[in-house]
């Protein structure tokens, strides 16, 4: 199913990072397994993947190097780096306080109102 | 790359440019270099292509791997279709690969490389024209005896001190001659401007115990020595007995000995008279070493 | 060829060894060059004798290493437009190698910059106090390019001398030099900072640069209506 760009967009730096927790990927690699992890839900513009991730590098929270496939060609892959862990954590407890505030809203809730 | 095809990207950007339809079917060449064109610094470009090219490739043998019966055009155009907007990439990698740092790197590169070579060439061929200030990280020339360190006295951003009194005796029959030499060097941090030798010879008066003084703006040379049978020797080889030589020097500081041959005893002192155009001062050496030489 | 010396590099064991412990960003690279860029320039900027930019900088340093307190300049390199008894020739001498004239409590400094080795400057004090007379004078180091005879328009044959503390309300000053080889006279118009200077030209075809030193001079010096105001005889300072 095709979501909304807008909600894909604003958490995919936070999927990139939760992905390269789990171990060292190149791009392509992070495409299939993020469509994997979510059965087919997130599919996301694979030319976009790569600003994401090049931005990541240059704010030194992913560090990249080339290893050599066994097609021959050489693989850019990337890796968290202690920074990059750091930023991870904030923006799952950033998402964590998000998705519990559009939850009360759902669920009508007293205290909906009070979602700050 | 083909001309044509540059040509061909190249009408493409005019068109998007000009405002045209952006859903043009593009072929995977196309859309890397419309992708990547944004990159100004050549080797980013290069590289972002090549990770770019690799995904590409991944995403259609993947294609023709789960669809067997899918024709090499067909998966090309999907692999590129599922890329997405190669104008919406371009922008975005164009914003995060400025290539300021990349000219600044190579420019520096550059640089660095022919100031090294031309540094190596100058050293190789020691053009005179260099040599004449004498290579400023350090030189010698003559040894200083009788080692000591002396009062300093700062004047004028300049630092005196003197770092060796002794009387050198020769043996009876050396062709060398005895006398007095006093050391002393001259310290500066500015070590673009370490001080005159032409007037420091000129202020400088040295005086021994037995009342003689010797003004440094003059010497007296003793061509005696070494002497090789009847042959002529070269003036590096002189002795210089009374007067002023520059002994050694590093980056900040000059060591200068004052030479002089007075009747000396045991227990004498020599002192050094400075007379520069707005200071005036003197450094004594009370204690000189006696010191024999084979 | 860039290509192989890049794929030398990196086989090279060297190349290889220090990649992995230089794994710099490209900003750490470009320090790293810049460090080396301003190394290198140091040292070749000693190895040419510590140039300076401007003439007036050279002359400040000098004068800091020979330890004398900073003078007041008052000529430096350029035109000097000093008019001579010898009219109606347009073309007055001009200074061709950088000098610098400075005034001090009782002496006077002259400065001279080599035009290829800085090593090679020279400054002479002429002390005021070895001078007798009234007028003192300062010989000027090197060569004045002289552009008045109509046979050698552009000859490096002149040498200068400049006459200070004149008399009051002068107006032009006449020097006279009694060498071997005959009487050379010169006139001289009052310059910018109340100074004479007389600009001679050697007859002799060899001579040195100093050749006006210690001969015996005559000093005249005329106010504006032609009136004598001093004359002075004694000999031309000399160096060392």
């Amino acid at each position: 199913m095709k979501l909304d760009k807008g909600l894909i967009a604003g958490s995919s730096t936070m999927l990139v990072l939760k992905l390269l927790e789990s171990g060292d990927m190149y791009g392509y690699q992070m495409i299939e397994e993020l469509s994997r992890r979510s059965n087919q839900v997130f599919q996301m513009q694979e030319g976009t993947l790569y600003p994401i991730l090049h931005t990541l590098e240059k704010g030194k929270y992913l560090s990249a190097y080339e290893q050599q496939a066994p097609t021959g060609r050489m693989r850019k892959y990337y890796k968290l780096t202690r920074k990059g862990r750091q930023l991870l954590a904030e923006k799952q407890a950033e998402w964590e306080k998000f998705h519990r505030g559009v939850e009360d809203v759902l669920s009508g809730g007293a205290d909906a109102l009070s979602f700050s | 790359m083909e001309k044509d095809e540059k040509e061909k990207c190249r009408r493409l950007e005019c068109r998007e440019n000009a405002g045209g339809s952006g859903q043009t079917e593009l072929d995977s060449f196309q859309w890397l270099y419309i992708a990547t064109r944004g990159i100004r610094f050549k080797p980013d470009r290069a590289a972002v292509c090549r990770e770019l090219e690799a995904h590409l490739e991944d995403k259609r043998a993947d294609l023709q791997r789960i669809f067997p019966d899918l024709s090499p055009e067909e998966a090309e155009r999907r692999a590129v279709a599922s890329m997405g907007d190669a104008w919406e990439v371009r922008k975005q990698l164009a914003k995060i690969h400025k290539p300021w740092l990349g000219y600044l790197w190579r420019a520096s590169k550059w640089a660095a490389v022919v100031l090294v070579l031309i540094f190596a060439g100058v050293n190789i061929f020691k053009n005179d024209y260099y040599q004449f200030a004498g290579h400023p990280l350090g030189g010698y020339s003559s040894a200083v005896y009788g080692r000591t360190a002396g009062e300093k006295i700062r004047v004028g951003g300049y630092t005196f001190q003197i770092v060796g009194a002794a009387f050198v005796d020769y043996p009876e029959d050396s062709p060398y001659a005895d006398g007095i030499q006093i050391a002393f060097r001259v310290f500066t941090p500015r070590f673009w401007e370490k001080l005159d030798l032409t007037a420091l010879q000129e202020a400088l008066t040295l005086t021994a115990a037995d009342g003689q003084q010797w003004k440094m703006d003059r010497g007296e040379i003793n061509m005696e020595v070494p002497k090789d049978g009847d042959m002529v020797q070269a003036p590096s080889f002189w002795q210089l007995v009374c007067g002023l030589e520059r002994a050694s020097w590093t980056l900040f500081s000059d060591t200068y000995v004052a030479y002089g041959d007075p009747e000396w005893q045991e227990g004498d002192w020599a002192r050094l008279d400075f007379d520069f155009g707005a200071y005036s001062f003197s450094l004594t050496a009370d204690q000189i070493e006696w010191v024999m030489m084979e | 060829m860039r290509g192989s010396i890049k794929a030398w590099w990196k086989q090279n064991r060297l190349g290889v060894w220090l990649q992995r412990k230089l794994r710099l960003s490209r900003g750490g690279k470009l320090l790293l060059n810049l460090a080396v860029i301003m190394l290198t320039a140091l040292c070749l900027w000693g190895m040419a004798g510590y140039p300076l930019p401007t003439l007036k900088m050279e002359f400040r340093r000098m004068e800091r290493t020979y330890l004398l307190p900073p003078s007041e300049i008052l000529l430096s390199t350029g035109r000097i437009t000093a008019a001579h008894s010898h009219e109606p020739y347009d073309p007055v001498p001009k200074v061709t190698q950088e000098q610098i004239l400075g005034l001090g409590e009782d002496y006077a400094v002259t400065f001279w910059k080599h035009p290829f080795s800085n090593g090679g400057n020279q400054l002479v004090c002429w002390s005021f106090s070895e001078q007798p007379g009234q007028v003192k004078l300062a010989p000027l180091l090197y060569a004045v390019s002289d552009t008045r005879d109509e046979d050698w328009p552009e000859r490096e044959s002149c040498v200068a001398v400049a006459a200070l503390e004149l008399p009051q309300g002068t107006a032009r000053g006449e020097m006279t030099l009694e060498a071997e080889e005959g009487i050379y006279q010169e006139g001289s118009e009052v310059l910018e900072h109340d100074l004479c200077l007389f600009a001679f030209q050697s007859r002799l075809s060899s001579y040195s640069y100093d050749w006006v030193q210690g001969l015996p001079y005559t000093l005249r010096f005329y106010d504006g209506a032609g009136e004598l105001l001093l004359e002075q005889r004694g000999t031309v300072p000399q160096r060392g």
